[in-house]
């Protein structure tokens, strides 16, 4: 059994520096959930398989290799576990070869983790970051269990195939990573499985808020916020929660408030915009339970992509105007009439909104767009 | 020179100074926009003129801002404004109503109606002007009432829309029935809804008609002080349910026993208990009333019911948790603040509580070693003062377990009092005892391991989704999905 690695930097790892240790599991097949290769568990509790789980960890592993960037922490370890039906490997230029992911099952996921956190052991400096999306078990105002591939697989002991997140999370004050941020892309539905044991699921690192270690314990946690099941994902693509997240860390999260002009991104504006994102996608659970710990935890490598709302003013006057986004007289973009708003995306900087219909024309000039988010409306000359 | 600054939103005649955080920036065609530094709003009626003069531009350079307010429904609002010197400048916001009704407004702005709303334009502004950027044309008062006033201003009042106040998983939980209000008597009659027997009530299945006479306490239902076919507003005051006649009562002293109010709704298959947070006191020194919207036409219990202060300040700062925006919650409600509050003539514990578990929800720590000694010292008074007050025993208890303060001891048996209050207010009270109760049990404390087994049980039937503490009684619920569309693969879980 190896431990989901699929990435690391040997320099970096031995020159015992801080570093950032990171940790992409993606459960899409339940083989004991309804739709499953397996026998049916009896405690389905009307789950079903999922398509969205391994879309999702590929582009937050991808993310992490292409864009991730903390100076003071750098990307020093991958691991990742999938499941998907062709068993697709993980290819990525940064990868000597093609990997071979391993299933999120109870046994492989307790030895990545495990692998995880000693990396994360190395040095109180360090930062360790976690993304989980699959299934989610909510209970109540503190418990959430994960739901793994082998979940239901023993019919006596379904939740041996489940990790109790929340005790693993408290847990994790025994790891020396002073930083620790953990992405849970779970929809946290309120199912009879909760309700029908008090089995929470298998706890990986012994549950135990007393820190060991001088330095400070910050975590973050930073739930998804979408209710159900239905609406949220889309078939073989990224969740959206997974998409909100990437787009917050490319720029809707992004700070420049230092005096050296660095867009950063920290734990807490990246939970908002994450919030911000989502409730544009549908329903939200509001979720006022949740700490945080206000940490940066990314340093952007070039100027924040930044979502703008353009449309005329009065709104109606969208369906007929040709709307264009310019800079120095040249057209960047534009879109043909529709009557919708316009919704583009933009790097941080000053552009020229313009908004023909026939005729008349109505300039928004020099508007800055800045994270989080830009809404530009034009008042056509009439 | 001075900068006036000012968001306007239906609110009747609330007002509060620091309303609205957000933060500003300064427009520079090379430089780009540079962070000038944080800023808070008052949040105004739609009525008023009232805009505040805002220190964050004092000493400023002439040039462009760009001032960008966090809303309560997660939302941002970006407004440029021209700083020019030797001229008044002023900048009036007013924020769309969006909501089936005006008795509805102080949820509208939390974003209970709404997933996106339409921001308006900004109008460019010539400085020494008045500038008003609205959400249609500015009507000023003219005495006029409420909902006469709003459609002259040209505001909408617009349909229901997009669903349950609160949303959640697709369920089939029957509606409220009937909603009971105990009110006690003075606070040591709480001790009828202790944990442990509200820990035993729960494992004994009753059905919903059992669980009024099993509560104890004399239950009584309450009248909405306004409703429609399917949404009711209930409004309450320490006194009780200002449907039913109960009036404020602006010189209560919090110091002495209070009455503790809970909410219990129920069904034929539901039973929940909800903390009501009363006395509550606005900044202005008036007792604010606690709103609950119940929306029977989404069908759900009291999941689906909104708890709200009628204080500006506390509405944007409940709305700021529930969409992930901590810090700016932390920011209104911030250390001088809450202190302010607790110490002021007429003490607000509750609002002092908020600030407290604002500092821990969004932990800064540096924040918090600067000015620890006037933490621990008010935090203390915050529990010693109001006996009737769990939430302030935890927070002592919490400077020990989360903050690394004070003496294990001492923190244990604050902890211990707290459970024996009963039920805190604030639901994240309730997740800070379980915290610090696996503390104490790691270090070997066999009282506190029984009494975690006993919160653990309440807290899996608490309402994540609610700021004050929501507890789900009765068991015999049907949570199938009965759609057939749920049967097919779903991309994400």
């Amino acid at each position: 059994m190896n431990d989901g690695l699929i990435w690391s930097d040997p320099d970096r790892l031995a020159s015992g520096t801080p570093a950032t240790h990171a940790i992409v599991i993606g459960v899409g097949a339940y083989p004991h959930l309804l739709g499953g290769s397996g026998p049916l568990s009896s405690l389905h509790g009307n789950l079903h398989q999922l398509s969205s789980p391994p879309a999702s960890a590929r582009a937050v592993a991808n993310w992490l290799l292409d864009e991730f960037h903390n100076p003071d922490r750098p990307l020093a370890t991958l691991r990742m576990l999938a499941t998907e039906e062709n068993g697709r490997p993980y290819t990525h230029a940064r990868l000597d070869s093609p990997a071979s992911l391993e299933a999120p099952n109870y046994p492989q996921t307790r030895a990545a983790l495990k692998a995880w956190k000693k990396n994360g052991d190395s040095h109180e400096d360090n930062m360790v970051l976690l993304y989980f999306c699959g299934h989610g078990v909510a209970r109540g105002l503190e418990g959430l269990t994960l739901l793994l591939s082998d979940y239901g697989a023993d019919p006596d002991a379904a939740m041996d195939g489940a990790l109790d997140f929340s005790a693993f999370q408290r847990g994790m004050a025994q790891c020396a990573a002073s930083r620790q941020c953990f992405f849970v892309d779970a929809c946290r539905s309120v199912t009879d499985i909760a309700q029908s044991t008090n089995h929470r699921g298998q706890f990986v690192i012994q549950d135990n808020t007393s820190r060991p270690y001088d330095s400070d314990w910050n975590y973050a946690v930073l739930y998804s916020t979408t209710a159900g099941e239905r609406a949220y994902g889309r078939r073989d693509k990224p969740s959206f929660y997974a998409e909100e997240l990437i787009k917050a860390l490319n720029g809707t999260a992004a700070n420049n408030r230092n005096a050296d002009g660095l867009w950063r991104v920290n734990t807490g504006e990246l939970n908002a915009a994450i919030h911000h994102g989502l409730s544009r996608r549908g329903d939200q659970i509001k979720n006022p339970a949740v700490r945080l710990v206000a940490f940066d935890l990314h340093i952007l490598r070039s100027a924040p992509l930044v979502p703008v709302h353009v449309s005329c003013d009065p709104r109606d006057d969208t369906a007929h105007a040709q709307l264009s986004c310019e800079r120095n007289g040249a057209v960047l973009d534009q879109r043909a009439p529709q009557a919708r708003d316009w919704v583009t995306q933009l790097h941080y900087g000053a552009y020229d909104f313009i908004a023909r219909i026939g005729a008349k024309t109505g300039r928004r000039e020099g508007e800055f767009v800045f994270p989080p988010y830009r809404e530009i409306a034009i008042r056509v000359n009439t | 020179m001075s900068t006036k600054i000012a968001v306007r939103s239906l609110l009747y005649d609330g007002a509060s100074s620091r309303g609205l955080s957000g933060n500003l920036y300064r427009q520079d065609p090379i430089e780009g926009v540079t962070w000038v530094g944080r800023i808070t709003v008052p949040l105004i009626d739609y009525s008023s003129e009232c805009a505040q003069s805002n220190s964050a531009f004092d000493g400023q350079p002439d040039g462009v801002y760009l001032v960008q307010i966090n809303l309560p429904d997660g939302q941002v609002r970006t407004e440029q404004l021209t700083l020019q010197q030797g001229t008044e400048n002023r900048l009036l916001i007013d924020l769309p109503h969006v909501g089936p009704h005006e008795w509805s407004a102080y949820h509208a702005l939390r974003g209970e109606f709404s997933q996106k709303i339409s921001i308006p334009p900004a109008q460019a502004v010539a400085p020494d002007s008045e500038w008003i950027s609205t959400w249609t044309s500015h009507v000023p008062d003219l005495g006029l009432p409420n909902g006469e006033r709003l459609r002259r201003a040209g505001i909408e009042l617009k349909d229901r829309i997009l669903g349950p106040l609160t949303a959640g998983p697709a369920s089939t939980q029957p509606a409220v029935d009937t909603l009971l209000l105990l009110n006690t008597p003075h606070s040591a009659d709480s001790s009828s809804l202790g944990f442990a027997e509200l820990a035993a009530l729960m494992q004994s299945s009753l059905t919903p008609d059992q669980l009024e006479d099993a509560l104890g306490g004399v239950w009584h239902p309450i009248t909405p002080t306004q409703h429609d076919e399917g949404l009711e507003l209930y409004e309450f005051v320490n006194a009780g349910s200002s449907g039913d006649g109960a009036q404020r009562d602006d010189y209560l002293d919090t110091r002495a026993s209070v009455r503790r109010q809970y909410i219990l709704a129920l069904g034929p298959s539901c039973g929940q208990l909800c903390c009501l947070p009363a006395p509550w006191f606005d900044s202005q020194g008036r007792e604010a009333q606690v709103q609950m919207l119940l929306d029977r036409a989404a069908g759900q219990t009291l999941k689906q019911a909104a708890l709200t202060v009628a204080d500006p300040m506390i509405n944007s700062v409940l709305g700021y948790i529930e969409h992930g925006s901590i810090s700016e919650a932390a920011r209104l409600v911030d250390f001088e603040t809450a202190r302010s509050m607790l110490y002021s003539k007429l003490a607000n514990p509750l609002v002092a509580c908020l600030g407290a578990y604002l500092l821990i929800l969004n932990l800064d720590r540096e924040s918090y070693r600067a000015q620890a000694n006037d933490w621990q010292s008010w935090v203390r008074n915050l529990s010693t003062w109001f006996p009737w007050l769990p939430d302030g025993a935890i927070l002592e208890s919490a400077l020990y377990f989360v903050l690394g303060s004070g003496k294990a001891d001492a923190a244990y048996r604050a902890l211990m009092s707290a459970y024996e209050r009963g039920l805190p207010f604030f639901s994240f009270g309730l997740s800070l005892m379980l915290e610090g109760l696996r503390r104490f049990v790691s270090e070997g404390h066999d009282q506190a391991r029984q009494r975690l087994l006993i919160l653990e049980r309440i807290a899996e039937r608490s309402d994540p989704s609610q700021n004050f503490l929501c507890v789900q009684l009765s068991t015999k619920q049907q949570l199938a999905d009965p759609d057939p569309a749920h049967h097919q693969v779903p991309a994400y879980g």
